[in-house]
């Protein structure tokens, strides 16, 4: 039925230092629906970018399986129906902002249409900006155009590491709501990593809270408002009372490193 | 993150690239003014014989002897600037093969870099005469020709390349790119400013290498003329040719640097100890796990040194010469430890007494002076941007060929020794500082000045500090340079030392001394090499830690 959802069995994945073993992320069981979008959410190193690069075969698995629609990470990326976007958006600065989106398109062996590079410009909100080299854009510009290189290839999967966690607030609030808007006009599976409860909820059809050291899911909260969510909706009580939830979820996951710290006082502070 | 903002900064084209405004105009107009100003000081200084007894002929003797003469450049000039193309044109050829295997595999980066740093430390002065006898003459001249490039060549483009956006690679891979397109699409494209680089340096580089090869011997060539010229003594044609020399380095770094720029869109100049500055402190980040590190260090050493001994054996049986003349490593041992032993090693070694402490002072003297300057020069930025184009030309000049000058006008000592290795150590480094400090982040400067520092403490506390990482790179850079020099003044100016020993057992034609100096030469070369490089990744770890 889950033609292009997500299936982690009992992933485990261990890296191998010279400093001994670190286990990112012990025994993970996943389900991501088709065309859904899911948020990851925890403190630093409890592996969800890791997790990230499991299901785009950036990294493999020490232990368990990643399926996706009954084939492996490597039989979907090498097809090209996977997107990515990460924090820092890796624009090559010798290439305007056309032949940087047209980069996934060659990467898999693609045509590259001019048309189609310009309805992704538009999408993304870039008119006017399509010769600017990215030393030229600011750094919401420049994340605007790594999505659009990530929708390029239109993939089935799109797999995003923070791709807003290095702008400011208010620009962050902004690029939340286009990214909706961007994601409600073709929608795709999507696996989003996130530092931001609010990013979460406003985005995510669930909230996927992880636990650190070693990184392994400790909640799925799921997220029951309607599509498209304005911007007003971050200003309710329902909205605010999820968000608590998570926050909750998150103190507990971290507490189980930290058991100086009462539940109460996290709670009250939350 | 360091690392980066150093080496986009020379990409991207610094403090001198400014459109024409009335300030270039007026630098220009600055500059102007100070070539005719150190003109006439030449002027009245060779007109009057005010110095060194007349040994410096003035601009207008110059001038005459250069018109007269023009005539008996040309075969010379063309014999070795073909050469030079050939050396140029294989060496980076080579450099870049080197570059791509450490990119594709990188666990062959260790083992190899020791044959590609002897390579670069190789003193070619040295090692000439004998590739003269192992090799065609021809052959031996584009080999010496070619063996810096290597070196610059991989270590430019390895680092451009990998100066990739953190990232791209990944998103390429994720829509199903391989390897290769990986390659074509990123890296390959991020590689071209170190390419263009690499090609700027190694052009005045190898125009001073070809001329190295020519003293093994031969009809035509600079180096064969420039002897000539030394045996007559005649210092107006000695100064008249060792500018043209000078003339041509110049216009070659001047012209590989505008094709870099053209294609880049940065600055003409650029500083050659930079890419290395940054390449080491990349090499600290990974010496923080101490044991291991050492470790790994040791293994590639021998790694290292097995792979040029096996080079080594590999040569020596190609040139199918009787073991006689062409010694294998066994041969060059049982020199040592067979009845000749102690003779030998004592006369290197008293050789070694009378060069080894002169090179070191005027390396010394030469960083310490091109330190001073650099920043002192930061309390009156004017000063530098007056002078850095013109130390930016020289830094590419071969300044070995200044050393004839040098004998005439400071006579055949320990002196005019010294001088050459200062010469020759002063403008790379110089420039590298300089350029070093200029990419420095303005923050910590603003903190310091809103407490009031002075403009000493400003200078210990910040500066300097800054311009240690580039002092050391310019340190590593500069010592084939220096031995170069050294054995050059010995050779054709003093007599003493390793030069003139080199020059008696090629007179003599007794092989297994030239292999033993030889030999010699080299492992005190590449050890120089790398102290400096261990203790610069040492110092540049403690103070990241």
């Amino acid at each position: 039925m889950r033609r292009h959802g997500i299936e982690l069995t009992g992933v485990s994945k261990t890296y191998h230092t010279s400093q001994g073993d670190i286990e990112a992320i012990r025994k993970v069981d996943l389900t991501v629906p088709e065309n859904s979008f899911t948020a990851l959410i925890g403190a630093s190193g409890c592996g969800k970018s890791t997790l990230l690069k499991l299901i785009g075969d950036l990294e493999e698995p020490t232990e368990g399986t990643v399926r996706i629609a009954d084939q492996t990470p490597r039989q979907v990326r090498r097809s090209g129906a996977i997107g990515v976007a990460f924090q820092d958006a890796a624009l090559l600065p010798w290439r305007d902002v056309r032949a940087n989106i047209a980069l996934t398109l060659q990467a898999s062996g693609r045509k590259v249409v001019r048309s189609h590079i310009d309805g992704l410009v538009s999408l993304v909100g870039l008119t006017g900006f399509e010769r600017a080299k990215p030393a030229q854009l600011s750094g919401g510009m420049r994340q605007r155009a790594a999505l659009a290189r990530a929708l390029a290839t239109d993939p089935e999967l799109l797999l995003l590491d923070e791709p807003f966690g290095a702008l400011d607030e208010l620009l962050r609030t902004t690029m939340v709501l286009e990214l909706q808007r961007i994601w409600l006009e073709r929608p795709h599976t999507t696996v989003l990593v996130t530092h931001s409860i609010q990013e979460a909820v406003m985005l995510a059809d669930s909230v996927v809270v992880m636990a650190p050291r070693p990184g392994r899911v400790h909640a799925t909260v799921n997220v029951p408002f309607a599509r498209p969510r304005p911007e007003e909706l971050a200003r309710t009580t329902e909205f605010h009372e999820l968000c608590d939830r998570i926050s909750l979820h998150l103190a507990e996951a971290s507490g189980h490193d930290v058991p100086a710290q009462p539940k109460s006082t996290i709670a009250s502070t939350s | 993150m360091t690392t980066r903002s150093v080496t986009w900064a020379g990409t991207r084209g610094g403090r001198w690239n400014h459109p024409v405004s009335r300030a270039a105009v007026s630098r220009l107009l600055l500059r102007s003014l100070l070539i005719v100003v150190l003109l006439a000081c030449w002027q009245a200084v060779g007109g009057h014989q005010w110095f060194a007894q007349g040994a410096v002929p003035s601009p207008h003797q110059v001038w005459d002897s250069l018109r007269a003469n023009w005539g008996d450049y040309g075969p010379h000039l063309r014999a070795t600037l073909w050469t030079g193309l050939w050396g140029f044109l294989i060496g980076n050829a080579i450099g870049c093969v080197f570059a791509f295997l450490f990119l594709l595999w990188p666990t062959t980066a260790p083992v190899s870099r020791g044959l590609l740093i002897t390579l670069f430390c190789m003193p070619i002065a040295i090692i000439a005469p004998l590739l003269g006898v192992m090799l065609p003459l021809e052959s031996a001249k584009i080999v010496i020709a070619s063996m810096w490039s290597i070196f610059n060549m991989q270590v430019a483009l390895l680092l451009a390349m990998q100066q990739v956006p953190p990232g791209a690679l990944a998103v390429v891979k994720s829509a199903g790119g391989g390897r290769l397109r990986q390659l074509l699409l990123v890296q390959g494209r991020a590689g071209l400013p170190g390419f263009l680089a690499a090609l700027q340096i190694n052009a005045p580089a190898t125009l001073l290498a070809a001329i190295f090869g020519d003293f093994i011997g031969g009809q035509k060539g600079i180096g064969i003329y420039l002897t000539g010229l030394i045996v007559s003594g005649n210092q107006s044609r000695i100064w008249a040719f060792s500018l043209v020399i000078a003339a041509i380095g110049a216009a070659l770094y001047i012209a590989f640097g505008l094709l870099r720029s053209l294609v880049t869109g940065s600055d003409i100049n650029i500083a050659v100890a930079e890419t290395v500055a940054a390449a080491a402190s990349r090499g600290a980040r990974g010496w923080g796990t101490r044991g291991s590190g050492f470790a790994r260090s040791l293994a590639s050493a021998v790694c290292g040194l097995a792979l040029v001994l096996a080079a080594w054996w590999v040569f020596v049986s190609s040139v199918s010469l009787p073991s006689v003349i062409a010694n294998s490593p066994l041969d060059v041992i049982h020199t040592f430890t067979g009845p000749r032993g102690p003779a030998v090693i004592d006369q290197i070694g008293a050789a070694l007494g009378s060069s080894g402490p002169l090179a070191l002072l005027g390396v010394v003297l030469g960083l310490l002076a091109a330190l001073a300057l650099a920043v002192s020069a930061t309390l009156a930025p004017w000063f530098t941007q007056l002078v850095m184009p013109f130390a930016m030309v020289f830094q590419s000049v071969p300044t070995v060929a200044f050393a004839p000058l040098l004998a005439i006008t400071f006579g055949r000592g320990a002196l005019t020794i010294v001088l050459v290795t200062i010469l020759v150590t002063f403008f790379p480094a110089f420039v590298a500082i300089s350029t070093g400090l200029a990419s420095a982040p303005a923050v910590p400067g603003m903190v310091l000045k809103s407490v009031a520092a002075s403009r000493l403490t400003m200078l210990r506390l910040y500066v300097v500090p800054q311009a240690m990482p580039y002092l050391l790179a310019a340190a590593r850079l500069v010592i084939p340079l220096a031995i170069l020099g050294v054995v050059l003044a010995e050779q054709l100016i003093t007599g003493t030392g390793l030069g003139n020993l080199m020059s008696q057992a090629i007179g003599y034609q007794d092989f297994p001394m030239m292999w033993c100096i030889t030999v010699v030469m080299i492992a005190i070369s590449v050890v120089s090499y790398l102290a400096v490089e261990t203790f610069e990744r040492w110092y540049l770890a403690r103070r990241q830690q």
